[in-house]
């Protein structure tokens, strides 16, 4: 057995943790946890370390450090769900409410698990019995973990769907999801269970829901999902990708697509997209085609003002 | 071009078109001649005690015992918690118990307790009862004449529900496809030589559910159910699972929050693979016991 790479107590609390570390790798995850196991594969997964840490009289304590290939794959694990107690310290614990206001949570917990990110690594931490107790030594082991790990910023594709003061659209950050998987998409917007976007981990994407409130109290929404792929023709072969499977019914139209934006009028709302360079920019479940135009053309200036193209 | 194999959407879902587009595109499979003999009786039975666990969750294993012949009674409508058994399975059977090994695992005192009455009132010699899950699944299904699958209910993130239908995964060999673009074909698993036609019973430990998909265990979305769900029907079970994590879900949230991504496996059992009805209308449910929070409404 080896040792962490994260120097853990041995005792916290009246806790004590086992003497080894158990390490997992990508070819042995799945007989660690199942399927979940693609989850994290879907994040460039390094390895896995577990600690479980004991006391007489109190429910184990589970410590699980994902170490991972970039802090925007942590990020990605930890934006899958943003709901929770958010949570701040490190390096930023003096001026919590700036950091609130300026950054995504480092940190979330909830009922007994604190989910956090730290650079590159990725920690649950979870008690199998929530107590005061537990939760103190939960934080405590969550603010060892996230120590010497500099606050990370949100990977730079979440720069794409950010809204300029004067629109009328609202996003927050809540629905903010960052991923590489077509399994993860699924998980959080359901497309296909087809990878028909051709998603792995060379691309970058994005997922997020826009929102207005117009004449009348009418609530307009639209899904936006960005995805930067490594190359411009990787992005042309995801829009195909879409038109040949998603718009299989507009398919003569469509083929080849074209560079111009288009929109259509599907189950749900509208839905199309476009291509800018190595960008694919799809737009779903708008509820009129100038909403998805308007959020597109949105997307299209962020990518034009980043110089990103 | 034309030709070209379609692949399931959200489109299909929407649109309500998921049985059409699971015929299309499992073209092919031999499922759809080889269905199982199922007991349709699509009845389902839900029996919940309010004081099976106590309030650090610890069961209470008189009950548990209660409330399993109960359920065995109500199931198979015999007069006698020794006649049920007798009726699901033979003292020749090899057993196997298909218990839940990881995210919401089943508890391990409702396998004992069913391990012991096969023991106690079927006269099923104890070797010859196993517990048929795991890694090794293949060859550990392969000698049994019933199998008993005993799932915890929860959701799942590749799956939309992880209860039922995806408890006989590992009886695949190769999991792994199914989490792709296979997740709608787990039911062709039940048809599998060494499978088909061997579930006597589903009994599911819905004492302390997960309502949302993980993948890994989150304890905000877990709650004290307390309850067994069974019938002989696999899809109808897995069905009214799915009914009460949705509901669980929307009382989170307090509005609508769907299954991501939708459980197709499920419709697909039904349709393609006839494992049993996911139509709500075919399906009685008996709700016996705790009444409150059934969320069956």
């Amino acid at each position: 057995m080896r040792r962490s790479g994260i120097k853990l107590p041995e005792h916290i609390g009246v806790w004590t943790r086992d003497d080894s570390v158990r390490r997992i790798d990508a070819g042995s995850i799945f007989d660690y946890m199942n399927g979940a196991g693609e989850l994290y594969l879907g994040y460039r997964f390094e390895h896995l370390e577990v600690v479980e840490y004991r006391a007489e009289n109190e429910y184990d304590i589970l410590v699980e450090i994902y170490h991972l290939n970039s802090p925007d794959d942590a990020f990605g694990l930890l934006s899958l769900d943003w709901s929770g107690e958010s949570i701040f310290w490190g390096d930023i614990h003096e001026n919590r409410e700036e950091a609130a206001a300026r950054a995504y949570p480092i940190a979330l917990y909830g009922a007994g698990l604190l989910r956090l990110r730290a650079g590159s690594v990725y920690a649950r931490i979870m008690a199998y019995r929530e107590t005061p107790a537990a939760k103190q030594v939960i934080f405590a082991l969550g603010e060892i973990i996230s120590a010497g790990h500099p606050l990370a910023p949100a990977p730079e594709i979440i720069h794409l769907i950010s809204i300029p003061d004067a629109s009328s659209w609202q996003g927050w950050w809540q629905a903010h999801h960052f991923l590489r998987s077509h399994l993860v998409l699924n998980s959080l917007y359901y497309l296909s269970h087809v990878n028909i976007l051709s998603l792995d981990h060379d691309v970058e994407a994005v997922l997020t829901r826009f929102s207005r409130t117009g004449e009348g109290e009418h609530k307009e929404e639209v899904t936006a999902f960005i995805i930067a792929y490594p190359s411009a023709e990787k992005a042309g072969e995801g829009l195909l990708g879409f038109y040949r499977h998603y718009l299989l019914d507009h398919e003569s139209e469509t083929l080849p697509p074209s560079e111009v934006d288009t929109f259509y009028q599907l189950e749900e709302g509208w839905a199309g997209g476009g291509r800018r360079g190595r960008f694919l920019l799809l737009i779903l479940n708008a509820n009129s085609r100038l909403g998805a135009k308007e959020v597109l053309d949105l997307i299209d200036g962020n990518i034009t003002q980043g110089g990103m193209q | 071009m034309k030709n070209r194999r379609h692949c399931i959407t959200r489109r299909d879902f929407t649109r309500g078109t998921i049985g059409a587009a699971l015929g299309f595109s499992l073209l092919g499979t031999k499922s759809i001649s080889a269905r199982v003999d199922v007991k349709r009786s699509s009845q389902v039975f839900i029996l919940r005690d309010e004081k099976v666990m106590d309030s650090a969750r610890n069961i209470e294993t008189t009950i548990l015992q209660k409330m399993i012949n109960e359920t065995l009674i109500k199931v198979t409508g015999e007069k006698s918690i020794k006649e049920a058994w007798q009726q699901i399975v033979n003292p020749e059977d090899t057993v196997g118990l298909v218990p839940t090994p990881h995210l919401n695992p089943t508890h391990s005192e409702l396998t004992d307790l069913v391990k012991k009455a096969l023991i106690e009132m079927v006269g099923v010699p104890e070797e010859n009862i196993i517990i048929a899950q795991g890694r090794k699944g293949p060859e550990l299904v392969k000698p049994c004449t019933a199998l008993i699958s005993m799932p915890g209910l929860k959701a799942h993130w590749l799956t939309g529900i992880g209860t039922v239908i995806k408890n006989y995964i590992m009886y695949s060999g190769r999991p792994r496809d199914y989490h792709h673009e296979d997740s709608a074909r787990l039911g062709e698993i039940w048809l599998l030589p060494d499978v088909k036609n061997k579930t006597r019973l589903v009994l599911v430990d819905a004492l302390y559910p997960l309502c949302d998909k993980g993948p890994q265990p989150d304890p905000r979305y877990k709650w004290d159910y307390k309850g067994l769900i069974a019938g002989y029907d696999p899809v109808a079970v897995d069905t009214i699972c799915l009914k009460i994590i949705t509901a669980k879900r929307e009382a989170i949230k307090g509005e609508p929050w769907p299954l991501t991504p939708p459980p197709i496996c499920l419709e697909a059992a039904d349709k393609v693979y006839g494992l049993g009805t996911s139509d709500m209308a075919e399906i009685d449910i008996h709700a016996l016991g705790w009444q409150k929070d059934l969320l069956l409404g």
